[in-house]
């Protein structure tokens, strides 16, 4: 019975102490809810400036209501903080804001490709170690600013994160599947024989432009492949979904080059392989079938598979002459051939020494409606 | 209820006391689980848990053997018998400060993980405070509603949680992994078990519970509690090669919690909560409240067994005192890294030495002593009450 | 006041030590009129109080002395009726008399020879025409009444034999017991001389006719309820169970009340221990008035948890099926709600319905209930941990439709709810006890106030209105009403946690409540039967319904005597497949 009382005693004391408390209870409508950040260089070298984009409260309204507002006024709104990292970056913004920043919705993160290596270092560990932040928003690279990337407005979203949501979201609405999620990122940075790629957004009147990939080697900033070198780098990751090749001796086009990529090593002598087996399936378009013999088939599918296999093999010399990895090939050693893997000081000098051979098959499978 | 009759033992099924014994660990390890490993072993590591799994399951056969010696008493009852009064009492106190220690350190790391990724702006003490309270009402209802509450919720959670993973696996990008690897190395695999064993860790429980076993279902709780053990290796390994196909080695050697991490990669388009797998690690709760309440039940029962005490009252104030100095010992532990020095410098050697040190004692002695163990064995059991 | 109270308690002392004599009634008698002349005299204060004492004690003489006349020498005790219907009239004229519905009536049995007898029953209880015609008229003319004034020992008999035309007639010779009799309807016959009093039922209750069931309705199950009389119960159980292993055991509970409680259960099904254990807790109920049959289910539950642990039902064919299940009933006179026991949490989500349709309609049927069980448990305090607490779980699109219906509002979410429930609450309450035809007009009002206007004034949400309309409705879904109860004030406690600890919060409050519903226990059978302990036969008849054919066995808690209740359907052999059959018929046709 006496045990009862104090029972009773403690839960009223437990009671007291928790409505007395807030704990972390606080209404979204009480929260700036961060969608997007943006990370810039800073005019001060050592510093970098972060951008907190957030949809504005009458952004927010319209959106329950269903209505669009269509006034022409900027449905986002930015703060800005700078310092030498995310926290105080982040303690500047909050200043400037009546509201909890609240990063727990974060959906996009872009960096500029001006980012020095180690602030860039800085700035990923510090946005890593957020707990409630989980690892899955998007990550994209800006030219020159983030800042434009973020206050470009698409007439197809109200906001910048939730474009890009919706892009990354569905395979079958890009060309190559490049949408890269923090975590993705993350595994790329800290996993040794693999460099991270990232898409590059560039903003233009009508919205962004997402069709080229930034390669880094760690955190520095290499090169941008252009859209022809990244479609084919799409097709060597195995990531590509629409991509199409136009043949001039038969004025047709194969199109919707989809398919796996497998990977091997060897090791032959000491001296490391690499194998890209890529197996695609397309459709043919531009030419009646009614006036393609099986054979020509065949040639069209044989000639289309010659040339991607170049052109791969291109964009993977461009890589090793730049000494960039994204392909993983280092990775792939160290999975199959460890041993030999570790002998290597540093992968980044054996990269370019590495004999890589594509090989590439071209399936049509459909060869349009039109007979 | 009838616990009110003291010496009543309210009989627990075979399968009750497989889902007891097997709540009893899996929830210290299962946050860590596979970086341990991984860290030590890359990716040898699924070695090393096939390799825990199989210990265990040797283990577990030297822990049920100490049961039977005394079928109708919990060890900390007849080793004072055994093995002279001194050397019984020290063991049943070693057995209390592990239950003890374990509770606190599995209490402890959810508290972390909870601040860590649901609540950064909560005290870790409410965290722990509640997570301590629900598993001291969870054992309130004695062992027979300790077993049920378990069975009822347990099951329903490791499913879920293995259904997650098979979804995470549509995240796997490189299959090659799912291969155990080329280089075959003993050393860093047998490290990687010893860090690992961290997840086998209190199954030991089992000589506390041995007796509150159904007469009749005895051999059929040992035969559930092997298939349980089975299941959840079977289970870790599946977790493992997704974690390990989708993180890769290096990546999960970073984690602080890669399966918490693993989880909340995972997520559903155009569902209320995009974020499943983070439900799931909070419903994982249910693992880590079960694995604090069959502790703070062992730590009732062996400190009643000490202290000759037999009423449900004793029952209910010991479980209370317990939960509370749970509350207090959590507080001890400053921040997750003391949480993981304290978990893999102290409580695997600590737990090994008992799972080895207490069957190798106990059935030593017993072997010197048969007639002595076959009067305890036969001495005649406490009729129950008549039902009311 | 004190004085008079302790006067009037000095009445039994003084009926126990002098009782036969006249004399110490009368002097108190003659005290107390002193008393009160002098109160008169000496105040002006309101002896009203007085009077009523003495009135009392006026009646409380004329008891004693009626009850002197009995105690003739030799007579065993005052209860036992002895013979005197003088004696008889008096003292029922002095107790149960003074009440205009008592009749009693004097009357000769005999056309010839006579013998006086005495006839009491209540007026309005009894059917008149069975006293006027089965029984006055028969014993008036009865011929021979010399047989009865020669032995008036076994007058009795003969009556009971050769003269009343009443069905059902037994025999007592105890006051207290026939007074009781009485009370019940029965009409009571004292024959001068013979220390035997024939009870003859004669009972006849002012009774409703048999109704459709009004709190557990079915779609397309037969539509009986019991109604208040307990005769009517049985006999509408008997009708569908008509094995004579079906036993009713009769059991009388309330000092007052003599309330009549039947205790039914199949022999041969039921555990005899379980029918015993009922008993038991039935006979140790000691209380003044048993009115209700939930009076009972307190006496039947083992603690006082929020769940109710026995089922409380109107409908007949449920008795009767928990009967054949092997559970015990317990009916209450004047109660139309039978209680079966034990019950365990899934009963309470079981219903006629659900074995009137097909199992996959009961299957649908009850996973329904299991989501609105969910729904209206958990969808508030999810919205309170995952707009305030936990927003990082929600998809985008959704966080931003909750910001911007929640701009404005000058309440965070939990007063929301609890502005909403209290209106919904009151709203309910004010329903049930409103007539019907207002009722319907207040459902409209407060649809109109509660849906639009307090969004209007933006007090509430939009969302809020969606999640509180489900979360109303939800929690009904159980078909028995009592069960919504425990939700409606668990939900607080979940709402709570949720506002504390968020995500987390709701969790541990779902494990304490599961832990609590797994702790219950009622006669040795586990609450949470069959997932904790987890029992897989029985889990056929749970939140799925296997085929009828399928669950052969009864319950495993119950512990039957049989536990098998159906056997195994063999399905006849085919001759030829099918095809061929039609083929085949078909040529002989043509041919």
């Amino acid at each position: 019975m006496k045990l009862k009382r104090w029972l009773q005693a403690f839960a009223v004391a437990a009671l007291t102490v928790g409505l007395t408390g807030c704990w972390g209870n606080r209404p979204v409508n009480d929260r700036i809810l961060v969608l997007c950040m943006g990370i810039d260089p800073a005019k001060s070298p050592q510093q970098f400036t972060v951008i907190f984009q957030a949809p504005t409260p009458s952004a927010v309204t319209n959106s329950s209501q269903g209505s669009s507002s269509g006034s022409g006024q900027s449905e986002v709104f930015a703060v800005k903080g700078t310092g030498r990292g995310l926290e105080a970056a982040f303690n500047e913004a909050q200043a400037q804001v009546s509201k909890d920043l609240y990063l727990g919705q974060l959906q996009l993160v872009v960096i500029s490709d001006k980012m020095k290596p180690e602030l860039l270092h800085r700035a990923i560990e510090s946005l890593r170690s957020i707990g409630p932040l989980d690892k899955t928003p998007y990550i994209v690279v800006a030219k020159n600013s983030a800042f434009k990337v973020l206050q470009q407005s698409s007439p197809q979203a109200k906001f910048p994160s939730l474009y890009f949501i919706s892009l990354f979201g569905c395979v079958s609405c890009q060309t190559d599947a490049i949408g890269v999620r923090f975590w993705q990122y993350l595994v790329r940075l800290t996993t040794s024989g693999v460099d991270p790629f990232l898409p590059v957004a560039l903003p233009f009147s009508q919205g962004y432009r997402v069709d080229q990939v930034a390669l880094y080697r760690g955190y520095q900033y290499v090169t941008t492949l252009d859209p022809v070198q990244t479609m084919n780098f799409g097709i060597l990751e195995g990531l590509s979904h629409k991509v199409s090749l136009f043949l001039p001796r038969w004025q047709a086009t194969i199109a919707f080059l989809t398919g796996p990529s497998r990977l091997t090593t060897q090791v032959v002598d000491g001296h490391v392989q690499a194998r890209f087996n890529v197996r695609l399936t397309a459709t043919l378009q531009g030419i009646s079938s009614s006036s393609v013999t099986p054979i020509e088939l065949s040639q069209i599918s044989q000639r289309a598979s010659e040339i991607i296999a170049q052109r791969c093999t291109a964009v993977i010399r461009q890589t090793q002459h730049d000494d960039v990895d994204p392909f993983g090939i280092g990775r792939m050693l160290s999975w199959q051939h460890p041993n030999t893997f570790h002998r290597f000081a540093d992968w980044h000098k054996e990269y370019p020494k590495i004999h890589v051979i594509v090989h590439c098959v071209v399936k049509i499978t459909s060869v349009g409606t039109v007979s | 209820m009838k616990s009110d009759a003291p010496d009543r033992l309210p009989r627990i099924s075979a399968m009750q006391f497989a889902t007891m014994v097997t709540s009893g660990y899996i929830a210290l390890g299962i946050f860590y689980f596979p970086r341990q490993a991984v860290s030590v072993a890359g990716r040898n590591g699924i070695w090393s848990i096939i390799l825990d799994g199989l210990v265990t399951w040797g283990l577990m056969h030297l822990i049920f053997w100490v049961g039977r010696l005394v079928p109708n008493e919990t060890l900390t009852t007849f080793a004072p018998k055994i093995l002279t009064k001194p050397i019984g009492l020290l063991l049943g106190t070693y057995t209390v400060i592990y239950h003890l220690v374990l509770a606190i350190a599995a209490a402890t790391l959810f508290g972390f993980v909870l601040g860590d990724i649901f609540l950064p702006e909560t005290p870790q003490w409410a965290l722990v405070a509640s997570l301590v309270a629900t598993a001291v009402y969870m054992g309130w209802g004695g062992t027979a509603g300790l077993a049920r509450t378990l069975q009822a919720g347990y099951t329903p959670v490791a499913i879920l949680t293995l259904l997650t993973g098979m979804a995470t696996s549509t995240l796997v990008r490189h299959p090659v992994l799912l291969l155990p690897p080329a280089n075959f190395m003993l050393f860093p695999v047998l490290r990687g078990a010893w860090n690992e064993y961290i997840i086998f860790i209190g199954f030991q429980l089992s000589v506390t519970l041995y007796p509150f076993i159904r007469n009749e279902q005895r051999k059929q709780a040992e035969r559930y509690t092997y298939i349980a053990l089975g299941g959840v290796t079977t289970i870790l390994v599946i977790e493992y090669e997704v974690a390990m196909s989708t993180f890769g080695p290096s990546y999960i050697s970073q984690l602080r919690w890669p399966l918490v991490s693993l989880m909340r990669i995972l997520s559903v388009q155009g569902f209320f909560i995009d974020k499943f797998g983070l439900l799931v690690v909070a419903l994982w709760t249910i693992i880590v409240a079960g694995f604090v309440s069959v502790r703070l039940w062992c730590l009732a029962h062996d400190i009643m067994a000490i202290a000759h005490q037999k009423t449900t009252k004793a029952y209910h104030f010991f479980l209370s005192v317990s939960g509370a100095v749970v509350v207090l010992g959590t507080t001890l532990i400053p921040n997750a890294e003391y949480a993981r020095i304290l978990n893999e410098k102290y409580l695997v050697p600590a737990g090994i030495l008992y799972l080895t040190g207490v069957p190798a004692l106990v059935l030593t002695v017993a072997h010197f002593r048969k007639k002595l163990v076959t009067k305890l064995r036969t001495s005649p059991e406490v009729k129950p009450a008549p039902p009311s | 006041m004190w004085p008079f109270s302790r006067k009037t308690h000095s009445g039994p002392r003084l009926a126990d030590n002098a009782t036969p004599e006249k004399g110490p009634a009368g002097r108190l008698m003659d005290n107390l009129k002193t008393a009160e002349q002098t109160l008169e005299d000496i105040t002006e204060i309101d002896h009203g109080l007085v009077k009523d004492l003495i009135t009392e004690t006026k009646t409380f003489s004329k008891r004693l002395e009626s009850l002197s006349q009995d105690l003739i020498p030799g007579h065993k005790s005052l209860d036992e009726f002895s013979g005197d219907i003088d004696g008889a009239y008096d003292r029922l004229k002095n107790t149960v008399g003074q009440s205009p519905d008592i009749i009693i009536r004097r009357f000769f049995i005999g056309h010839g020879p006579q013998v006086p007898a005495l006839l009491a029953f209540v007026d309005g209880l009894a059917d008149n025409q069975m006293i006027d015609q089965d029984t006055i008229a028969l014993m008036q003319r009865y011929q021979d009444a010399q047989v009865l004034i020669q032995s008036p020992q076994t007058a009795h008999q003969v009556i009971h034999d050769a003269v009343t035309s009443v069905g059902h007639a037994t025999v007592e010779t105890q006051w207290s017991k026939l007074v009781i009799d009485l009370m019940g309807g029965n009409t009571i016959v004292f024959i001068q001389g013979c220390p035997q009093v024939l009870v003859l039922d004669t009972v006849k209750y002012p009774a409703r006719a048999i109704s459709a069931p009004m709190t557990e309705r079915a779609v397309k199950g037969p539509q009986e309820a019991f109604n208040e009389v307990i005769l009517t119960q049985m006999n509408l159980i008997r009708r569908r169970i008509k094995s004579p292993n079906l036993h009713f055991d009769p059991v009388k509970i309330g000092q007052l009340s003599q309330t009549l409680v039947v205790v039914a259960h199949v022999e041969g099904v039921t555990n005899p221990e379980l029918v015993i254990a009922t008993k038991r807790r039935l006979a140790a109920i000691n209380i003044a008035n048993l009115e209700y049959s939930n009076t009972l289910a307190e006496s039947l539950s083992s603690s006082r948890s929020l769940f109710p642990q026995v089922r409380s039902t109107e409908r007949a064919d449920i008795v009767a099926r928990d009967l054949a299940l092997g559970k015990v009933a317990i009916m209450v006179d004047n109660t139309p709600y039978a209680i079966t026991v034990p019950a365990t949490f899934m009963d309470f989500y079981q219903t006629t319905d659900d074995y009137t349709a097909s199992f996959w309609e009961a299957s649908l049927e009850r996973l329904v209930r299991l989501l609105g069980l969910f729904v209206g448990l958990l969808l508030p305090p999810l919205y309170i941990a995952l707009s305030s607490v936990d927003p990082e779980l929600l998809p985008t699109k959704l966080v931003i439709t909750i910001a911007g219906s929640r701009v404005g509002i000058p309440f965070p979410p939990i007063f929301e709810v609890i502005i909403m429930w209290s209106i919904i609450e009151i709203l309910r309450e004010a329903a049930i006890r409103l007539p019907k035809g207002l009722s319907t007009t207040l459902g409209t009002i407060g649809a109109i106030v509660v849906g639009t206007a307090i969004v209007k004034a933006a007090l509430v949400s939009d969302i809020m209105i969606v999640i509180i309309t489900l979360t109303a409705l939800g929690l009904f879904t159980s078909p028995v009403y009592e069960m919504a109860v425990p939700w409606r004030i668990l939900f607080w406690f979940v709402i709570l946690a949720a506002y504390l600890l968020g995500i987390y919060g709701i969790i541990l409050s779902l494990i304490i409540i599961l832990a609590h519903l797994a702790s219950l226990e009622n006669f040795g059978v586990p609450y949470l039967s069959p997932f904790g302990p987890l029992r897989v036969r029985d889990l056929k008849d749970s939140w799925i319904r296997f085929p009828e054919a399928k669950m052969r066995h009864r319950p495993t808690y119950l512990r039957s005597v049989s536990p098998i209740q159906r056997s195994v359907q063999k399905e006849p052999p085919m001759v030829y497949p099918q095809l061929h059959q039609t083929q085949k018929e078909h040529f002989d046709d043509e041919t």
